[in-house]
């Protein structure tokens, strides 16, 4: 059966948000996504050819990928040892900001004295744009991966550029992460997290270890 | 009305219970049958009527993770046709036809101790 760009596109964008999500080394999380992909290419065109048509449409894939779940339950689903994640409290978050300011700082630092101190206010800057770049690339930076943590969204959905500077932009100035972080924490649906994970649709939470038991749930808390 | 409601949701939850514990065995006996995928297992399953078996992927696809891990089950990537991905087959080892030749003894010993239960 024929299938849209967009369907296509689809299938791809969210089996890899669902990868992502799931917080399992690299190849592991690949078996899982080429299943699910598999999984849900067979059930879309399914629903397409009950409904008579002669090729998969967009939602022809949404409606395949509503009837696993949320997004959650389709990384507990498709990916072993994924379990369940918690979100990250706030120490372990601070001490992986303060780890990653370190690693983005020294550099910085060694360039600035290098340069007569040319470069001496970009550290914040630094920061925020390397946080961006490695969350997107990898779910997480050197100070999340140090203590386990690990940045997902909330609707499973790509973490895109724009998301992932939304929710790092404070970083310019620490003051602004600690306020960020008071604003938001308090919220029941969102615990833990940063007004601006709020607005980026993203939070930060525990990776599971790989248990080599049945994934079983969601995200808890 | 509402006492014949509240047996029926009762029922229906310890059905489901139930019924966790033999997808297990359904999924292993599907397999024993011919190699097959996730997808195929679920339907196949759904075409024999099965009701109180968990036919989810939700219940599926961690079953034949858990049996794999356990060395029950073995998988391997098959290309499909040009444009339809590539899927995991699922078969039965050797070790996995006697952990299934035992759950089917353990189920008709079942079968038969609340038969014998019930009707004495």
């Amino acid at each position: 059966m024929d299938w849209t760009d967009d369907a296509r596109r689809l299938l791809d964008d969210r089996t890899r948000a669902a990868a992502q999500r799931s917080g399992l080394p690299p190849t592991q999380a690949e078996d899982g996504r080429l299943e699910l992909l598999s999984h849900v290419h067979d059930a879309a065109e399914s629903l397409a050819a009950k409904e008579g048509a002669h090729q998969v449409r967009r939602a022809d894939v949404e409606a395949a990928f509503t009837r696993l779940g949320a997004p959650a339950a389709v990384t507990a689903t498709f990916f072993q040892g994924s379990g369940p994640m918690t979100p990250a409290g706030f120490w372990r978050r601070a001490f992986a900001y303060g780890v990653d300011s370190v690693v983005v700082g020294l550099p910085v630092a060694m360039l600035s004295f290098a340069t007569f101190f040319v470069f001496a206010g970009v550290a914040p800057l630094a920061l925020t744009f390397f946080s961006a770049w490695a969350e997107r690339k990898w779910g997480r930076t050197p100070g999340k991966a140090l203590f386990g943590l690990q940045v997902v969204t909330r609707d499973g959905s790509e973490l895109t550029w724009s998301k992932a500077i939304n929710r790092n932009w404070t970083k310019v100035v620490w003051v602004a992460v600690l306020v960020d972080y008071l604003i938001g924490h308090k919220d029941a649906e969102w615990p833990g997290a940063k007004a601006s994970d709020k607005v980026a649709g993203t939070m930060v939470v525990r990776r599971p270890k790989a248990t080599g038991q049945p994934a079983h749930q969601a995200v808890t808390g | 009305m509402q006492r014949t409601q509240v047996v029926t949701e009762e029922v229906a939850r310890w059905a489901k219970e139930l019924g966790k514990g033999a997808t297990r065995l359904a999924v292993l006996s599907v397999l024993a049958e011919k190699e097959s995928y996730g997808y195929q297992i679920l339907a196949t399953l759904k075409e024999r009527g099965a009701n109180s078996v968990g036919t989810t992927e939700a219940a599926i696809y961690p079953i034949l993770k858990d049996l794999e891990a356990r060395g029950h089950l073995t998988s391997r990537w098959k290309d499909s046709a040009e444009g339809v991905p590539a899927r995991k087959y699922y078969r039965v080892t050797p070790a996995g036809t006697q952990l299934l030749a035992a759950m089917r003894q353990a189920w008709r010993d079942y079968v038969s101790e609340m038969g014998a239960m019930m009707e004495p």
